[in-house]
């Protein structure tokens, strides 16, 4: 995927509004619109606190749910923000059902070998390790390679939310990953 | 801050880029992501290469006779195929109605269903053919005898039904796990997607993270969370049982206060006893603040099926 997906043509698409409320009407090319915008956000979301395994599945009860729950009247003020939502209820249930082991304990890897570059799972493992407002912003950014201004747009945070997510997840991350032994 | 990692502009931050390209391989891939599309059914109402989610949910929106979205069910006269994964089960390759596929302690299968999923039959189960109900689209039945087996099907909404001692489960397009004891009860656990568990009238919602325990003589019971205390699955499964109930039970169940619990409230709506309905619904009401004013109160104890179905809709959101 690229980043041309989360950017519309602005000027010859539907508005986000339009397209919730004719997804509201049934419209399920209109869902299928949201789902092509937002599935993006809802996997960033989902990979900051469920292991990627899971996230798939749970992709699915997202878009279920809130397939249902349009329809249903349901008032959206912000449909990134609902979805985000519904996507950490999801993922903290099943976290919570399975037991999910958490990352590796701080201590273990840094007596373990010298400083060297983690790889992709263990870079994941310290993102989902960190408080969840931070991780989810340092997903959207460093894997779903979303900017700031298009995480703030996408969420319905405010820019300055996002440069501190950002800023204090990047140093936590950092300060994560050498705990772990990691350069 | 610096700008590449607000917004990429500027010169690429070295380790930013390197984070990135070591992650770059969990990001979301719409075609990776994207199950096998079922095959559309005869209407073919719904282009190729539409999202799963469309099949799966398709049934909550569409009236009979539309048949949006259905897939067909087989013209194949043996669309069961079997696999053996471990140890001893003897089948027929190839199941047709009224075969059953039995696995002994230490023997798992694989039984694939048409081309819509597959189930996996644990040790020491039974599975039996059922023929398919086309009045209801359900082309492919199972019975569950005994054991546990875990399903896997993506179809649209009924297409594929389980049945048990104590109910049928109908598949909403999910993943679920179904055990049934010596007894005749039986536990269906949903991981993903959601079940309809029916018997003699009575339809409970499981949705994905939570489970349900039926019984021969009452059918689905009321649904909890999977990761709820024990002692609140034992307050849950006293109070579905024989009048009269424990006051004690029902104030530990009522006493929760995250919105998620409004799935077992929701279901006690259906209880025999018109006090356990009332606090229910006075506990859903106190709990999910924004009802207040647009639920029909007096319909919804009355049973009333349109009431009941509004304010499901209303909350399964947050289930």
């Amino acid at each position: 995927m690229t980043l041309s997906l989360h950017r519309t043509d602005r000027e010859s698409a539907p508005t986000v509004d339009a397209l919730v409320s004719r997804a509201r009407a049934g419209d399920r090319d209109a869902f299928d619109r949201l789902h092509e915008r937002y599935a993006a956000l809802v996997h960033g979301v989902l990979l900051a606190s469920a292991p990627p395994s899971d996230v798939d599945d749970l992709m699915q009860d997202v878009f279920l749910a809130a397939w249902r729950a349009l329809p249903a009247g349901q008032e959206v003020r912000h449909i990134g923000a609902w979805l985000a939502t519904i996507a950490r209820n999801r993922a903290r249930r099943r976290h919570a059902r399975e037991h999910a082991t958490s990352a590796l304990p701080d201590d273990v890897a840094a007596a373990a070998t010298p400083a060297s570059p983690a790889e992709g799972g263990e870079i994941l493992d310290a993102v989902r390790g960190l408080p969840s407002t931070y991780a989810e912003t340092l997903a959207l950014r460093l894997v779903e390679g979303m900017t700031g201004p298009e995480i703030a747009e996408w969420t319905g945070m405010t820019h300055g939310s996002v440069r501190v997510n950002l800023s204090r997840g990047m140093k936590m991350l950092r300060e994560a990953l050498e705990r772990r032994g990691y350069s | 801050m610096n700008d590449y990692i607000w917004d990429k502009t500027g010169p690429p931050d070295p380790e930013v880029t390197a984070l990135e390209e070591q992650l770059r391989q969990y990001r979301f891939d719409p075609e990776r992501a994207r199950p096998s599309a079922p095959r559309v059914g005869p209407l073919g109402l719904r282009p190729a290469g539409a999202p799963w989610w469309a099949a799966a949910a398709a049934a909550a929106l569409v009236t009979v006779g539309l048949g949006l979205a259905l897939h067909a069910p087989s013209t194949d006269a043996t669309p069961y195929r079997v696999e053996v994964l471990e140890g001893h089960a003897p089948a027929p390759a190839a199941l047709c109605v009224g075969d059953a596929v039995t696995c002994d302690e230490g023997a798992r299968t694989r039984i694939h269903v048409g081309d819509i999923g597959s189930v996996e039959l644990e040790p020491k189960s039974r599975v039996r053919v059922e023929p398919g109900r086309h009045d209801e689209d359900a082309g492919y039945r199972l019975f569950l005898e005994r054991g546990t087996l875990r399903a896997s099907i993506f179809s649209a909404p009924r297409v594929f039904q389980l049945g048990t001692p104590s109910g049928i489960a109908v598949d909403l397009g999910c993943v679920y796990t179904t055990t049934v004891d010596d007894d005749g009860r039986t536990t269906l656990r949903v991981v993903s997607g959601a079940v309809s568990f029916e018997a003699e009238g009575r339809r409970v919602h499981v949705p994905s993270g939570a489970e349900c325990l039926a019984t021969p003589t009452r059918g689905p019971g009321t649904p909890v969370w999977s990761d709820q205390s024990a002692t609140m699955k034992g307050a849950v499964e006293r109070l579905d049982g024989p009048p009269p109930i424990d006051e004690t039970d029902l104030a530990f169940v009522l006493a929760a206060d995250d919105p998620r619990d409004t799935l077992t409230w929701f279901h006690l709506l259906d209880h025999s006893q018109p006090e356990v309905r009332a606090r229910a619904l006075d506990r859903l009401l106190t709990v999910v603040s924004e009802l207040d004013g647009r639920v029909d109160r007096d319909a919804v104890l009355a049973g009333d099926a349109a009431a009941l179905t509004a304010l499901r809709d209303e909350l399964d959101w947050r289930w």
